[in-house]
């Protein structure tokens, strides 16, 4: 399933951009879907892996990011 | 005398020509992205935001700070001090600063003690510039609130011990602030080594940036409050202003063409390398100060950084430079330099001095032919 990472500011959304990179995970962003309560207008979207919490993985790099899964998203 | 080929010696004030990597960078920007960073979600909103993003790292890197959030882009240095000074300083605070800042620092500081914020304590330096590490120690108060210290002089090219004083204010945990205008991309800064708070730069001298870019650095999580409100792409639902960083300290669209150019800078250093920038001015600097030192009637007041100041006995600065420019093509800055407490300290206040700063365009020719000219103008002095 695909999950949408939110972010405080942009700065923290590009933070975690060169983290997935480096770590090649893919990702795209995305504007914030609407229903989503965020700070920022901007979001990233990827695959969820089956044991790995990405979350958590990007707050040991000191990012903070909740995460929401697509279910109630409509897929582009 | 016309002069096709100008000697540019006023690097201090900002520097010239900038690399042009700077301006195939604006270009660029301009051109291929040129949209509004983190307001829209597009692509080219978002390259934008990239590239912000990139060029606050690449700030971060340079000063040896660990969090690029905590880099704040701002118009110039001044407008650095002021968020610092204004939004850190709190009613009753002490604050202790030297007798060579530049005005950047002493009128925000004279503004907050007029209106009643802070008591404002000035402290005498050696007649060549430096702070007396003792008579620092001596003047911390319980309410000490900030410390703000110049790393280099725009006057006379002396550096400080900007690591002493921040150990000294670090032991009290007490914020320090440095005024890099004139050292960043000309020394070597680290942040952490110098104990620095609160590091305040602009892009345009020797980090060869535009006009209308610098930042201010902060370190740790003693954070000033904002100075001004708007909008910032984040928290758009809120009528408050976000207080994260680096929303907190920047509202409003940012200078994105002057980040872009700042960018391109600060990667024809890493290019060129600091440490070969460091080594040419060094160069320069010692030839101009042997050379003046070996004029009859001309007092030279020097230091370490590539800006040096003189006078000729007889003549007042601003002849000096009228002539330079107009028989010489020689452009440099006399008078005052927006530092009149500087000038009380060397004792060459009230007329000042002439200022020859430099950089990396210039060349040995350019400093002998300068020499020669303050020989021949030392000469007609009466
Ligand atoms: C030592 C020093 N501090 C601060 C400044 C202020 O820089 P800016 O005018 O870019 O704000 C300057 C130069 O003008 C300077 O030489």
């Amino acid at each position: 399933m695909k999950q949408i990472l939110v972010f405080e500011s942009t700065h923290a959304v590009l933070k975690a951009e060169k983290w997935l990179k480096a770590n090649s995970v893919p990702y795209e962003i995305l504007p914030t879907p609407r229903h989503i309560s965020s700070d920022c207008g901007m979001a990233i979207r990827l695959e969820q892996t089956e044991g790995v919490s990405i979350p958590d993985l990007l707050l040991q790099s000191g990012i903070k990011a909740a995460m929401h899964p697509q279910e109630n998203c409509c897929e582009f | 005398m016309k002069h096709d080929r100008p000697i540019y010696f006023d690097h201090a004030a900002t520097s010239w020509p900038k690399p042009p990597e700077v301006l195939d960078g604006m270009r660029r920007f301009l051109e291929e992205i040129g949209a509004n960073p983190g307001r829209s979600g597009h692509s080219m909103s978002l390259d934008a935001a990239r590239m912000v993003f990139e060029t606050r790292e690449a700030v971060a890197e340079l000063f040896g700070l660990d969090d690029s959030a905590q880099v704040v882009f701002t118009a110039n240095a001044t407008h650095a001090f002021n968020i610092a000074l204004q939004g850190m300083l709190q009613q009753g605070s002490h604050v202790i600063t030297t007798a060579m800042e530049h005005n950047s620092v002493i009128r925000p500081l004279r503004e907050l003690e007029s209106r009643g914020v802070i008591e404002l304590d000035i402290i005498p330096c050696t007649n060549t510039g430096t702070v007396c590490l003792d008579t620092l120690d001596a003047r911390f108060r319980p309410n000490t609130g900030l410390v703000a210290v110049q790393h280099g002089s725009n006057v006379t090219g002396c550096v400080q011990p900007i690591e002493k004083i921040g150990a000294l204010c670090s032991r009290r945990r007490i914020p320090f602030l440095v005024d890099a205008a004139q050292t960043a991309g000309c020394l070597p800064i680290d942040m952490k080594a110098g104990h620095i708070d609160l590091l305040a730069f602009t892009g345009h001298k020797a980090l060869l940036g535009p006009t209308g870019i610098g930042g201010l650095c902060i370190a740790g999580s003693r954070l000033p409050e904002p100075l001004y409100f708007g909008g910032t792409g984040s928290a758009s639902e809120q009528e408050k202003h976000p207080l994260f960083m680096p929303d907190r300290l920047e509202a409003g669209t940012p200078n994105t063409v002057g980040i872009a150019g700042l960018q391109a800078a600060l990667e024809h250093l890493r290019r060129i390398s600091l440490a070969a920038t460091v080594e040419k001015e060094q160069a320069l600097r010692s030839r101009l100060v042997d050379g003046l030192h070996a004029i009859d009637g001309v007092r030279v007041y020097s230091g370490e950084l590539p800006v040096v100041s003189f006078t000729i006995d007889g003549l007042t600065p601003d002849d000096i430079g009228y002539v330079l420019d107009r028989d010489y093509g020689i452009m440099s800055r006399v008078g005052l330099h927006c530092s009149p407490l500087a000038h009380r300290t060397l004792g060459t206040a009230p007329a000042g001095t002439v200022r020859f700063s430099m950089g990396y365009s210039n060349t040995m020719d350019q400093v002998d032919r300068a020499v020669q000219a303050v020989a021949e103008i030392a000469e007609r002095s009466p």
